[in-house]
């Protein structure tokens, strides 16, 4: 290894820490979100950083890093679903007990009963709002991540947080809001 | 309401935060948009809060960890190369240069592994302290009770070669996991004594002896296989020795 080479090294591998430390915590809760279990969340997570470090090379555009992650992410964890098919999976007995603690630290009730609804949230309109709140995108970057259309992406979004916000009866008495064309007026 | 009015608050509806210039152009200029989004605003606030749980400590530090003990693998695997390639001369050369490196790695990853808790010097070393470090960090598999049927079993295992008939048993849990950087098969199955017994397959680990492990609180046996080794490991020493015959009767390794 030539001395321009234990530099390259060296700087790959503080370019993959800057990368752990700016995004990992998202890609987790992201995770935790989907997968409803905190240590299958940071397996996933851990696997991604690795498949990153991997194909650090191959990555040109630094500004392109975080969609990289996710999308990286999102492949391992469908892997997941295409190697073991648990043999009953009833959304009940789904292991959410590592948000027992979180809730515990939050005096809101709000937060909590938004993150109650969140947890019953199918993944088809959980995921692109996940990626829209902790990732930044806007639809069409979502939908070039979850390869669909930019309008599908608005509409389950629109759901979601149509959803979400009825289980706030304050908000759900400010606004009243119709994904076809009835938008109070206010 | 006219049209403009109505897909405006639409989309900043679906994206409080949307970027779109014609949302915003027109947005800026309409009291009524404006106060809309006011609204909407602390919705979404809530909303990023109850997203934005926790997270568990030392997160950063396991997957620099992790990377760490990769790339060691790497410039062992690059050592190899070259000197296969560019001959014994060169070999020497590199071997000194590498071996700063090499160090450096390991002596990073002892550290980390270290301060983790994880690793238990004396006891056992090489990939079986990460296989110990695994269950350990993964104590809750061993109380999954998921009755994983055969074909789902198999359908794991012949990404890796493995094909279990079966005589296997009762498998509590299945999962890939990661050991040494790469992905392996984790069992865990229950022997006739009821027990959660771990099973592993290493597919790049060809040992030719059978070597036994402990920390303090499991016990293992790595077993060299046709290609590959399975790595048993229980709490009870005396779940050992018959999950391994039951292994060994019950997967066949596919070369």
């Amino acid at each position: 290894m030539s001395a321009s080479g234990l530099d390259n090294n060296g700087d790959r591998t503080l370019k993959f820490e800057a990368m752990v430390n700016a995004y990992s915590k998202d890609l987790y809760r992201y995770g935790l979100w989907l997968t409803k279990d905190a240590q299958i969340s940071e397996d996933i997570v851990q696997e991604t950083f690795l498949r990153a470090w991997k194909a650090m090379d191959q990555l040109k555009d630094p500004k392109a890093v975080k969609s990289w992650l996710f999308t990286i992410y999102r492949r391992e964890n469908a892997r997941r679903f295409e190697k073991v098919r648990p043999d009953t999976s009833p959304i009940d007995d789904v292991n959410v007990d590592q948000f027992a603690q979180v809730e515990d630290s939050f005096a809101k009730t709000e937060v909590i009963a938004l993150r109650n609804s969140l947890k019953e949230l199918p993944a088809e309109y959980l995921d692109p709002l996940l990626l829209q709140v902790l990732g930044g995108y806007s639809c069409d970057e979502i939908g070039e991540i979850m390869d669909i259309k930019p309008g599908a992406v608005m509409t389950r979004v629109f759901r979601a947080r149509k959803k979400l916000r009825a289980i706030l009866e304050d908000d759900d008495s400010d606004i009243d809001i119709d994904e076809q064309d009835n938008i109070a007026e206010i | 309401m006219d049209t403009i009015c109505l897909e405006t608050r639409r989309e900043l509806t679906a994206d409080p935060n949307c970027r779109n210039s014609e949302v915003l152009q027109h947005f800026s200029s309409c009291k009524k948009c404006s106060e809309y989004l006011r609204i909407l605003k602390p919705f979404d606030d809530k909303l990023k809060s109850a997203i934005n749980i926790d997270i568990p400590d030392g997160l950063e530090s396991r997957i620099i960890l992790a990377q760490r003990m990769a790339q060691t693998e790497e410039n062992i695997e690059g050592d190899n190369v070259i000197s296969i390639n560019q001959g014994i001369k060169k070999d020497k050369i590199s071997g000194k240069r590498d071996f700063r490196w090499m160090s450096l790695a390991a002596a990073l990853v002892l550290a980390v592994g270290l301060s983790l808790g994880m690793f238990k010097l004396g006891e056992s070393s090489g990939v079986e302290n990460e296989v110990l470090a695994h269950i350990d960090s993964h104590l809750y598999e061993l109380e999954a009770d998921e009755n994983i049927k055969l074909a789902s079993l198999n359908n794991l295992l012949q990404e890796y070669g493995l094909l279990a008939n079966e005589n296997i048993g009762y498998i509590r849990h299945v999962s890939n996991c990661p050991i040494d950087g790469k992905m392996i098969p984790h069992l865990v199955v229950t022997d006739d004594q009821g027990k959660a017994v771990t099973v592993m397959y290493l597919p790049w680990e060809d040992s030719t002896k059978r070597t036994s492990f402990k920390n303090d609180r499991f016990n293992g046996v790595l077993v060299g296989a046709q290609k590959g080794s399975f790595v048993i490991v229980s709490e009870d020493p005396n779940s050992l020795q018959p999950m391994e015959d039951r292994v060994m009767n019950a997967v066949e390794v596919q070369i």
